[in-house]
């Protein structure tokens, strides 16, 4: 399971500001946290930064890799620009977090993974928008891994994520998506599926609970890369409990390393906790 | 005796068949319909509104709530053309703005402002300015409502505003604007009329926009 920690996002107020007044000791303080928890890519996402986007990503790519030993990014914008910058200024491999299938968008990021050969996130929208159902979703995520394999990505380097809607609004939407991750994953073997999940959630209460619990369900259709809060205790906890369940744990070894280090020992569900 | 009080609870607690039926018997009793808007449905709305502002109630609920309110008004729609009473307070058009796909909160405020006496047209998601000011042009609302989950594409919010400027339409309509990046300093900078930081209080600014309240 491939985690993907999420803090470092300037939708977030905190990380904006200290971007905005570039305190590199509060944002790699973040970086740190969620490296030592277990995160193979920290994200970092600059796109509220607008106008000084570019300088800020190129910045903090430099800041972290040099503050955390063999640290590894996943390079977050809407503007080819700054994944450009940001791809540049990475050493070693990135994940570039993303590609679509908007003409403007394949034309612009196709030539970043030529350059540079990161790891790439694929999401399953297109011209025409975000489709709801899953066979459409499903057919753009196909294009993708057409488009990117064509293009030379080897399919181990291809995260699909089917975009999972609120189930607040669509009380289906939480099994479309997880349909989708299934489909890929048979239709496409080798290829990666991967998942901002906590949108699931919006306008619900308790939605740290309801993330842990579609964590679950996703592992069991397949899903094995995951964008998350790396510090949410019982969400890391339940991921190595499901991966042993699911008998992706030789020897269960993962789980009783984790229950020696004390990872396992979290709070306990939801009491309290209104966040 | 026909029991507003009653059909009221159960739009509040989105029990479409019972509201319906509710509802039907009112007609058949001869109940006048702006009384079934006015003492039952607005009601309904407006409490839905307060529960959820005060985090009782959450999206789902909103939601089933206002299914029922509106597949209450649906019944009534023959007598609303007939009846003066029930002219719509005022006409909104809406959209999420250009590049934004999330429509969430978009519906959300669609449906309070149907809860609360408006006609809605919904242009529905990545609506670019043109779009917004040939739908002005075409059906004269008295608001045009625009969404924004991104802080991205809350930048096209301002392009609405000067497109309705550069069409002569700006002095026409107010504009309101709402999503998770704004704030009410957002809103007059891009000269928009007012922000609601949620789906009520919308609903309750465009009533006192349109002298409804």
């Amino acid at each position: 399971m491939l985690i993907v920690g999420e803090r470092i996002n300037s939708t977030r107020a905190p990380i904006q500001a200290a971007m905005a007044r570039r305190d590199g000791e509060f944002l790699v303080n973040e970086a740190r946290r969620q490296w030592e928890a277990g995160s193979h890519y920290l994200d970092v996402n600059t796109a509220t930064m607008l106008d000084a986007e570019l300088p800020c990503m190129r910045w903090l790519v430099t800041l972290i890799q040099e503050a955390i030993a063999g640290a590894r990014l996943a390079i977050d914008s809407p503007d080819a620009r700054v994944l450009e910058a940001g791809l540049e200024a990475h050493r070693e491999r990135a994940l570039l977090n993303s590609i679509t299938a908007e003409r403007k968008r394949i034309d612009e990021v196709l030539p970043l993974v030529h350059e540079f050969r990161p790891q790439v996130i694929a999401l399953t929208m297109d011209d025409d928008g975000l489709p709801r159902d899953a066979d459409k979703r499903f057919a753009i995520g196909a294009r993708l891994i057409e488009v990117l394999a064509g293009a030379g990505v080897p399919l181990d380097d291809i995260f699909v994520d089917p975009l999972v809607f609120p189930v607040s609004a669509e009380p289906d939407a939480g099994r479309i998506a997880l349909d989708i991750m299934q489909k890929l994953r048979d239709a496409y073997p080798g290829v990666h599926t991967i998942c901002g999940l906590s949108n699931v959630s919006y306008g619900m209460p308790l939605r740290k609970h309801i993330n842990q619990v579609y964590m679950v369900m996703a592992l069991t259709r397949g899903l094995d890369a995951v964008i998350v809060d790396p510090l949410d205790q019982r969400m890391m906890a339940n991921i190595v409990t499901g991966r042993m369940l699911l008998g992706q744990d030789a020897g269960c070894k993962g789980y009783l390393t984790a229950y020696r280090e004390g990872r396992l020992d979290v709070e306990p569900a939801v009491v309290g906790n209104r966040a | 005796m026909i029991d507003l009080a009653q059909l009221r609870q159960h739009v509040i607690d989105g029990e479409q068949d019972e509201a319906v039926a509710l509802t039907r018997g009112a007609m058949d009793a001869g109940c006048p319909p702006d009384a079934i808007f006015k003492r039952a449905l607005f009601p309904a709305m407006d409490e839905v509104g307060r529960r959820m502002q005060r985090q009782e109630y959450f999206i789902p609920e909103v939601l089933l709530a206002a299914r029922t309110m509106q597949a209450c008004a649906e019944l009534l729609r023959p007598l609303i053309v007939t009846d003066p009473a029930l002219r719509p307070v005022g006409k909104v058009v809406a959209c999420t703005v250009s590049g934004d796909l999330h429509d969430v909160g978009k519906n959300l405020v669609c449906l309070m402002l149907e809860g609360a006496g408006f006609s809605i047209v919904d242009l529905g998601n990545n609506c670019p300015p043109e779009q917004v000011v040939a739908a002005v042009r075409e059906h004269a609302p008295d608001i045009v409502a625009l969404s924004a989950m991104l802080t991205t594409t809350m930048l096209n919010m301002r392009r609405v505003v000067e497109a309705l400027e550069a069409a002569g339409l700006r002095d026409r309509v107010f504009v309101m604007v709402g999503g998770a990046p704004l704030d009410a300093g957002y809103a007059r900078e891009i000269h928009a009329d007012f922000y609601s930081d949620d789906a009520p209080g919308a609903a309750a600014r465009a009533r006192q926009l349109v002298g409804a309240v």
